[in-house]
């Protein structure tokens, strides 16, 4: 026990572990999208999913039958109006996707103007506003009520809550593989010899900490007196949020009718 | 109300109870203690039905709970309606998608009306102090939180038996106090508390009766929890504080 009174004087070589840098910081983006709605409570991002999914998805499909200028007009209206109350940072994500967007669908599409396709840039202003309504959609809802949405199109309660544990997994299991990586972290002094045979090794470990985590669901299905058929509860009431919502939907899809 | 005769179980060849016999009587607040891997999670796990017990015999109300119990679906859904678990890890136990869902979730599997649902479950988030939380998702809560989810979700279904495997595991001191009160008040509502824990100066008050498993998976002790908690020799010497 002696070289426990002194001093180490190891030598090594220090090189760049950045697989565990890259590894941390996607596994700690995926926890924070998970994790971002918990707190989000008003405006649009109150609003219910089941609403959004539905009107995006009939506005979507609208908008591609359409070529009447005004009624795109009016989409991309409502589109700004969308994204004004927003937050700050969800603005720049759409934002930077629709730049990117617009540029490659002109690249694309836009030559085709110069052969005589009059609607080219028609094209591309709908595709822009298509990327935009589903991207605004997709930010301000949460995952699980998304699944949850589909309920009105009678698919089982039972696969809907096989898709939320899946979600539920992901953060749990992402959770501990990110403690699992920042213990190897503060532990690699030096240069690991073998990163990749590492992850591996706590691949194997997650996949067999989720095998004993599904028992154990069961196990707290059985105790809930859980008998085979999977019930959720309760809708959300609509509130004023829906109601604005569904009027102003509403009068865009009337404008499609009206319109052309 | 419950007895367990001469119950043996084995994991993996490995045995983890060795005949171990106890009386539980209606009311009683029993804490189970024992150092790690004596089988205080396994015997949790058999009174509540989810480990089929191949050697002994489990009474519950007059009931023998077997495997042929355990196979009809109405009688098991009653059984587990009338003892609540409460997991050692919250995230094993939380599934929903909200903490209003997750307190609702048992209450659902009866044809209770809406009203009288969504009053337990406002009356459980306001006795555990957690109405805040009510849409959360549960797996984002901190531990403490998920823990009082948890004793939430199970106490909406008003059990007779309340078994908690180690409950004050993540929870901050405040919150010990009042998940001590909470168990001291069902306890007077005439409810059996069954409690695997460390944690005895928090727990002063609540028991009346101990129950030591030692490193051997046997009882080693059964009687008074004060005069259990007294003895420190005793304690020590089985690994115990």
């Amino acid at each position: 026990m002696d070289w426990l009174k002194e001093k180490d004087e190891f030598e090594f070589e220090i090189k760049n572990e950045s697989f565990i840098e890259k590894t941390l910081s996607s596994l700690l983006s995926l926890i924070s999208k998970i994790r971002r709605f918990d707190n989000r409570d008003r405006g649009i991002y109150k609003i219910h999913e089941a609403f959004k999914i539905y009107f995006t998805l009939i506005n979507i499909i609208l908008l591609s039958l359409s070529f009447n200028k005004f009624y795109i007009m009016l989409n991309a209206s409502y589109v700004i109006l969308l994204i004004i109350f927003l937050d700050d940072k969800d603005v720049l994500k759409i934002l930077n996707m629709l730049l990117l967007v617009f540029i490659f669908s002109s690249l694309i599409i836009g030559p085709s103007l110069f052969f005589g396709n009059k609607n080219a840039l028609l094209v591309i202003v709908k595709i822009t506003i298509s990327i935009a309504l589903t991207m605004v959609m997709s930010i301000t809802s949460n995952w699980h009520n998304i699944i949850s949405a589909f309920r009105l199109i009678k698919v089982p309660n039972i696969v809907l809550f096989i898709f939320d544990s899946a979600i539920r997994f992901i953060y749990l299991l992402s959770e501990r593989a990110y403690a699992i990586l920042c213990s190897l972290k503060i532990r690699s002094v030096g240069h690991i010899k073998k990163p990749y045979s590492t992850l591996s090794q706590i691949m194997y470990n997650l996949f067999v900490t989720s095998i004993d985590m599904s028992f154990k669901v069961d196990e707290a299905l059985e105790c809930r007196c859980f008998s085979g058929e999977f019930k959720y509860s309760i809708y959300k009431k609509v509130g004023k949020f829906e109601i604005l919502y569904s009027i102003i939907n509403l009068i865009i899809i009337a404008g499609f009718f009206i319109l052309s | 109300m419950i007895e367990i005769k001469n119950i043996t179980c084995k994991l993996n060849e490995n045995v983890v109870l060795d005949g171990v016999s106890f009386k539980v009587n209606k009311g009683e607040s029993i804490a189970i203690i024992g150092p790690n891997g004596s089988g205080k999670t396994t015997l949790l796990r058999v009174l509540n039905g989810l480990i089929d017990v191949k050697r002994g015999e489990y009474i519950f109300d007059g009931q023998r709970i077997d495997s042929r119990f355990l196979n009809d679906a109405k009688k098991r859904k009653i059984f587990h309606k009338r003892i609540g678990f409460v997991f050692q890890n919250s995230d094993n136990q939380l599934f929903c998608k909200t903490v209003f869902d997750e307190i609702a979730f048992g209450l659902l599997q009866f044809d209770i009306k809406y009203e009288e649902i969504e009053k337990r479950v406002y009356d459980c988030l306001k006795l555990l102090d957690i109405e805040h939380l009510k849409n959360r998702v549960p797996y984002t809560l901190s531990g403490g939180e998920k823990k009082k989810v948890a004793i939430a979700s199970i106490l909406a279904l008003n059990p007779d038996v309340l078994i908690l495997d180690e409950p004050l595991n993540e929870i901050d001191p405040k919150s010990k106090r009042k998940i001590k009160e909470l168990l001291q008040t069902l306890n007077g509502f005439g409810k059996t508390i069954i409690c695997a824990t460390h944690d005895f100066d928090y727990f002063k008050g609540l028991f009346k009766r101990a129950i030591v498993l030692s490193s051997e998976h046997k009882i080693i002790y059964d009687g008074d929890f004060d005069s259990l908690i007294g003895d420190k020799e005793f304690l020590e010497d089985n690994n115990i504080i």
